[in-house]
């Protein structure tokens, strides 16, 4: 049987992973928690979809960049100024520059956060867990997310067939798309609505909700759990201690500076606690393809 | 041992006036297997509901009369995307367990049971929504047998599956009722691969039973009523007026070398495809983004004018081939013609229709060509027998009329090409032949038409040529006779009755060389 990492663990590491990509402002823990994760990622067996990322991350960030300077015109240090017309004057700083290379790092930090998590759990035993608390509502949402591959797999389709339907889904300005789309997304919607009672007809006949339920499999949490939960929460002291000190803020505005100083000692301690942590994230997850064991 | 009865039964859908049952009586034996047959719309698949208690307890309504019996009965539904819940194997056949409280060892022990029972033991750690068709049958299946169900109803269980997969089922269900003496009712409008298997048959006709007895008295019975229910070996032995009817090859076999003799005369082969080409593939290569081949070197031509099958198992590359035909897809090497505008119908009828009506569908396709020609919508309705639905929202109609529907808006544009995805895929025989008719009399008119299909029937009845495609190559590439003539699976069933003896395809061919012996002279 292949263990996965605890759902209360899974969930924990989700908030704190989440939390750090959001009050990490300095950009050299904010890459590294980039980097770290994405190795994990890749090692995770997901390098292929990371390819597939890469595209939509070089785009969103390479927007992320301009707007963020056009819109934002705080900073003390000008790169340079112009008149647009209709958007008027605009002055690009550095800090409005280095400012936007955060978002984009926190946006990346994010996605692969998700990703790791979608990786560390078995996705029934995780709702299964959860549903001992939320029955119902939990259960539903596990379905849920099972239909979404179905429903990607419909709208690549249904796209097929409108387009040899002549409908054009690629030229045009913004509302002309929209337009477009219309019919698309009916026959889905449609189509998602006779689907959902044929499933809801299929789980009535499945005995669901009709009375109380047991579960098939004890999620117990094994002693790698509890040394993961433990590496995590050691991993919470040193990101609260960074807090604290000011270690992991930066100034943007007005213009760019360190909150702290730097610390060489801290860095070495987070890097180590964020590797081990990740490190033994994937471990947990996948520990039957591993030597390791405790 | 009566395990099921219902007395006087009528049910009636809320919102509905008319009944969708009237007055039923049936009775249901322990181990026996049921065949419900009937055309689409007389109430089969709410008949199945009612003994599964889904009528009304689920969809509500107003039931009248009296059901007794067990209420311990698994349900197997059409369509096995939608019935599948849990995202791996093993907890989906567990799923019903944990719903009923079940303890967890006797849980283990059930599903260990029914997964080796069905011989899907392999397929319990993969996840539900990477299996084939027939392997996501065999799973719900198992999720019905794992509550420890001895009475299973099905509902067109192998009407979306290809032929074998279809085989599997049919025999699964076979060896739970021989074996095992499960219960089996099997709802099926197209009955040629289970009425051998039925102990009983019941016709059901505007929601009433017509006929309740045993298939040989049922293809006496239907024969009479309306062909379109015998299977094709069933229907040959009609056409030549035989008091005999067989329900199985190996039964027609021996009843033809018994009391007919066969002309052995060579019969027509397709002419040859036109010189001018309209649709030319040479050497082309597809891989999908995961990095499976799915088109491996394919070189294949089609005549303007002609029609074209494309045959092969699942994943062999006949959709991918088809879709990079329609400019779907581009071929990763090699190059390819296409001369005329392309039509392309899916798989799938539904992701056609949005509009409030069949006409306004129509319309939408042309407006999107800038094609407005309200004559010719009004030409392809009649054709295709939807006129009288013109005005009807597409999402009402039955799933053959879908069909026709969908394949109308695809017409609409006047293509001169047409690319057909698995068109009888749902359909019963009646509505399969007038589309092979339609589809003769677009090819008189000039175009250019490939189907890729499961069903030999319908490549018998439309395809001047057949390609055979495996493992993403073009396998043999040559007219339909010499492609299915003496095929052990790519064939027709007549054609497989025949082995040895002559080469029909069909069931008019074979009506035609066959003669009661004695009386060849006359």
């Amino acid at each position: 049987m292949c263990h996965k990492l605890y759902p209360a663990n899974a969930i924990v590491l989700l908030v704190v992973l989440i939390a750090a990509s959001l009050l990490v402002s300095h950009p050299l823990y904010a890459a590294l928690l980039v980097l770290v994760l994405s190795f994990s990622v890749a090692a995770f067996g997901g390098a292929g979809e990371l390819k597939g990322l890469l595209r939509f991350w070089i785009v969103t960030g390479v927007m992320i960049l301009i707007i963020n300077p056009l819109v934002s015109t705080q900073g003390d240090n000008v790169l340079f100024r112009t008149v647009l017309p209709i958007v008027g004057r605009i002055r690009v700083t550095v800090e409005s520059l280095a400012f936007a290379g955060l978002m984009v790092l926190r946006l990346f930090s994010m996605v692969l956060v998700i990703k790791l998590f979608g990786l560390s759990i078995d996705r029934d035993d995780f709702f299964g867990y959860l549903s001992r608390y939320m029955n119902k509502l939990v259960l539903t949402m596990s379905m849920t997310v099972n239909v979404i591959h179905r429903l990607r797999v419909e709208i690549h389709r249904v796209s097929e067939v409108m387009a040899m339907r002549g409908l054009d889904l690629k030229s045009g300005g913004l509302v002309r798309r929209i337009k477009a789309y219309y019919p698309m997304i009916k026959v889905v919607l449609i189509s998602s609505l006779e689907g959902s009672v044929n499933r809801a007809e299929a789980l009535y006949s499945r005995g669901y909700g009709k009375g109380k339920r047991s579960f098939y499999r004890e999620i117990e949490m094994t002693g790698r759990d509890r040394i993961h939960m433990f590496v995590l929460c050691v991993y919470i002291f040193v990101l609260a201690l960074g807090i604290a000190r000011g270690w992991l803020g930066f100034g943007y505005f007005p213009s760019i500076s360190p909150k702290g100083d730097f610390s060489a000692a801290y860095f070495a301690l987070h890097a180590a606690s964020l590797g081990t942590l990740i490190e033994m994230t994937r471990r947990c997850s996948a520990w039957k393809f591993s030597a390791w064991k405790i | 041992m009566e395990v099921f009865s219902m007395e006087n039964l009528t049910y009636c859908y809320p919102q509905k006036d008319k009944p969708a049952l009237s007055q039923l009586d049936l009775k249901i034996n322990d181990g026996e297997f049921l065949l419900v047959a009937g055309a689409s719309g007389s109430g089969k698949s709410t008949l199945a509901r009612i003994i599964s208690r889904l009528a009304p307890e689920f969809y509500g309504g107003k039931i009248e009369g009296e059901v007794k019996g067990t209420r311990n009965i698994g349900m197997v539904f059409q369509d096995p995307e939608k019935q599948l819940v849990m995202e791996t194997v093993e907890r989906e056949v567990a799923f019903p367990l944990e719903n009923r409280g079940v303890e967890r060892n006797f849980m283990r022990k059930q599903v260990l049971e029914v997964l080796s029972l069905l011989g899907i033991w392999h397929l319990k750690d993969k996840k539900t929504y990477e299996l084939s068709g027939g392997e996501k049958q065999k799973v719900a299946i198992a999720a019905a047998l794992a509550v420890r169900n001895r009475f299973l109803v099905l509902d067109e269980p192998v009407s979306q599956l290809d032929p074998m997969a279809a085989d599997e089922i049919m025999h699964l269900l076979k060896k739970l009722n021989d074996d095992l003496g499960f219960t089996i009712v099997l709802v099926e409008q197209r009955t040629e691969k289970c009425l051998s298997y039925a102990d009983r048959v019941i016709f059901l006709d505007e929601g009433e039973i017509s006929f309740d007895g045993k298939p040989a008295e049922y293809v006496k019975w239907v024969g009479k009523h309306d062909c379109n229910f015998l299977p094709p070996v069933t229907e040959l032995f009609w056409r030549l007026k035989s008091d005999m009817f067989p329900l199985t090859v190996k039964q027609g076999r021996e009843l033809i070398g018994r009391n007919y003799t066969v002309l052995a005369e060579i019969l027509e082969t397709s002419a040859a495809s036109s010189e001018h080409k309209a649709i030319a593939l040479n050497k082309v290569d597809y891989s999908f983004e995961n990095g499976t081949k799915a088109l491996d070197s394919v070189t294949l031509d089609v005549g303007k004018g002609e029609t074209l099958g494309i045959i092969g198992a699942n994943g062999a590359g006949k959709s991918t081939a088809l879709r990079i035909i329609a400019g779907l897809l581009n071929p990763r090497k090699g190059n390819m013609y296409v001369e005329g505008a392309v039509g392309y119908l899916s798989q799938e009828p539904n992701d056609y229709l949005f509009n409030d009506t069949v006409y306004e569908e129509l319309l939408f396709t042309q407006k999107n060509f800038q094609k407005v020609d309200i004559g010719f919508i009004d030409e392809i309705l009649g054709d295709l027998d939807i006129e009288s639905k013109r005005n009807v929202n597409p999402r009402d109609l039955s799933g053959g009329e879908r069909q026709r529907v969908a394949l109308a808006s695809v017409l609409a544009m006047k293509p001169e090409i047409l690319l057909l995805d698995e068109p009888t895929r749902g359909l019963n025989k009646g509505y399969k032949m007038r589309l092979a008719a339609y589809l003769r009399k677009l090819k008189d008119k000039g175009k250019t038409i490939v189907i890729v299909t499961h069903d030999m029937e319908f490549v018998a009845e439309v395809c001047d040529r057949v390609a055979i495609m495996f493992e993403g190559q073009i396998a043999q590439d040559g007219p339909t006779r010499e492609i299915l003539s003496g095929g052990l699976h790519f064939t027709t069933d007549i054609n497989r009755m025949f082995h040895g003896m002559a080469s029909p395809l069909k069931i008019d061919e074979a009506a035609c060389i066959c003669f009661e012996k004695g009386s060849e002279g006359s």
